[in-house]
């Protein structure tokens, strides 16, 4: 019947439609820049490389756990002969709450993911740095919109550098989780994966709010029922985790970030729970 | 004689909505757990028809979690992974049932998307995301195994690669499958669920 190849046609063109549209997605939900701190490299110096991702209000992109959905930030960089970075230095997340409390974590409004790069002490007849990185992201609202993105960043090569996007870079420090005695934030660990049940109890110097806790991910770690109680100068993290059979653990450690208000302003420190605590 | 009955049914449904008013909400408790029964539940296919997890107790069923919305299915359907893995088994009593815990979802949509992609199982709707709470589903795809004893004994994430890069990923499903269809244990009953968040129904 004519009308069963019609509709057959109209399922295909609109399947061809739809993978034509996936490519290039109606609209971009997040802008992507390479930038660096410096706008000329000088040789045996240092300087911050990095992506800039600008996403449209109320959409997120992930952090490195992206949390029980979605999908991590990536960035490869192809950076050229002389120049070696560091990993990413990821600035301390939110909290995303889901229809069903499924949690997300990552960033809104806008995010520096940047690494520290050494630049060799010779680079004779060098005149000019191509510097290229491939990015992938998720953005989401209440539907998710994959992304990727391959950038590039020309820089001369000077005898010094010069220092650009300041406020930008200071603004990403800041947004840095530090250790936490650097800040005195005490945070003291009990529980193993043989009882599955974890606490961290923190004491703050100067009064705290809104704390928030964060773990990294682990492939073969479940951590679930999560809570976090208390704020002042005292709180407590409570949370389960188990050890996924079949899985390896990728440390003995599980490192996670604790983010927190305190003085009027938004402060975050790491905190490292040992897995395997015997007592 | 009729007015009695009628009075008796009415007073019966007074009693009836108050005691349903009282009742607490209808969100069951009941969350799926690996090793234990897999809880049962009836839900209507895109043509209607009532299925239940019990009709197949005695076959391997597998539960796959779909948004036709979602990057991460859509992946997956385009490289064709579970009509693959659903061809594969279907001839040792192996049941595919994916259920669309999508609040928005439609059995409209449901029927063009099994036309799209030439699916061999059924799309069960979901969207009170009663069925999904059970069995706390979190992400599109969430894959679960239950036994021919109606044990759970697989959930989680179909592969290690929520990117899709990987040249060679471990398929967690089919490992698990081949288990269970050999009388063995499930090495790895359990991963890490990877995609978009279900989208459930905002809570009352």
């Amino acid at each position: 019947m004519y009308y069963l190849k019609g509709a057959f046609i109209l399922f295909f063109a609109l399947f061809v439609g739809v993978s034509v549209t996936w490519a290039h997605p109606p609209t971009d939900m997040v802008k992507a820049e390479l930038v660096a701190d410096v706008g000329t490299v000088a040789p045996g110096t240092g300087f911050t490389l990095g992506v800039r991702f600008v996403m449209k209000p109320e959409w997120h992109i992930y952090w490195h756990n992206p949390g029980e959905s979605g999908l991590a930030t990536s960035i490869r960089f192809e950076l050229p002969e002389g120049l070696t970075a560091g990993p990413i230095l990821w600035p301390a997340p939110m909290r995303f709450d889901q229809p069903g409390n499924i949690l997300g974590y990552g960033y809104s409004d806008s995010v520096l993911l940047a690494a520290k790069v050494i630049v060799k002490s010779d680079l004779s007849g060098v005149d000019a740095l191509p510097i290229r990185a491939k990015t992938r992201w998720l953005s989401c609202k209440d539907v998710c919109i994959p992304g990727s993105a391959d950038l590039e960043l020309n820089l001369p090569v000077g005898d010094s550098p010069h220092p650009k996007d300041e406020a930008l870079f200071a603004e990403w420090e800041k947004s840095l989780p530090v250790e936490a005695f650097s800040t005195g934030v005490q945070a003291e660990t009990t529980g193993s994966l043989s009882t599955g049940e974890f606490t961290v109890t923190l004491t703050f110097k100067e009064a705290a709010s809104r704390i928030e806790w964060f773990p990294h991910a682990d492939k073969a770690l479940k951590v679930t029922d999560i809570s976090v109680e208390g704020e002042g100068q005292n709180a407590r993290i409570t949370f389960k985790a188990a050890a996924m059979k079949g899985h390896e653990l990728s440390s003995p450690e599980l490192a996670s970030v604790v983010t927190y208000r305190q003085g009027g302003r938004q402060k975050a420190v790491r905190v490292s729970v040992p897995l395997m605590k015997t007592r | 004689m009729k007015h009695s009955v009628i009075w008796k049914a009415a007073m019966l449904g007074v009693a009836g909505a108050f005691m349903l008013a009282l009742a607490p909400s209808t969100t069951p408790d009941v969350t799926a757990t690996v090793g234990a029964a897999a809880p049962d539940f009836t839900l209507q296919d895109q043509e209607g028809n009532e299925v239940s997890l019990s009709d197949f107790s005695g076959k391997v069923v597998v539960l796959e979690w779909i948004n036709w919305d979602c990057p991460f299915v859509k992946r997956h359907y385009e490289e064709g992974t579970f009509a693959k893995l659903a061809g594969k088994f279907k001839d040792q009593d192996v049941v595919w049932l994916a259920i669309n815990t999508t609040q928005y979802a439609t059995s409209e949509k449901d029927k063009e998307w099994i036309g799209q992609y030439n699916l061999p199982y059924p799309i069960l709707s979901d969207s009170s995301g009663e069925v999904g709470k059970m069995y706390d589903a979190k992400t599109t795809p969430h894959m679960f195994i239950i036994d021919k004893t109606g044990t759970l004994v697989f959930a989680g994430g179909i592969d290690d690669d929520p990117k899709g890069e990987s040249e060679n990923p471990t398929s967690y499903v089919k490992k698990a499958l081949k288990e269970v269809l050999a009388g063995s244990a499930v090495s790895v009953p359990e991963s890490k669920p990877y995609g978009c968040s279900v989208k459930y129904a905002e809570q009352q």
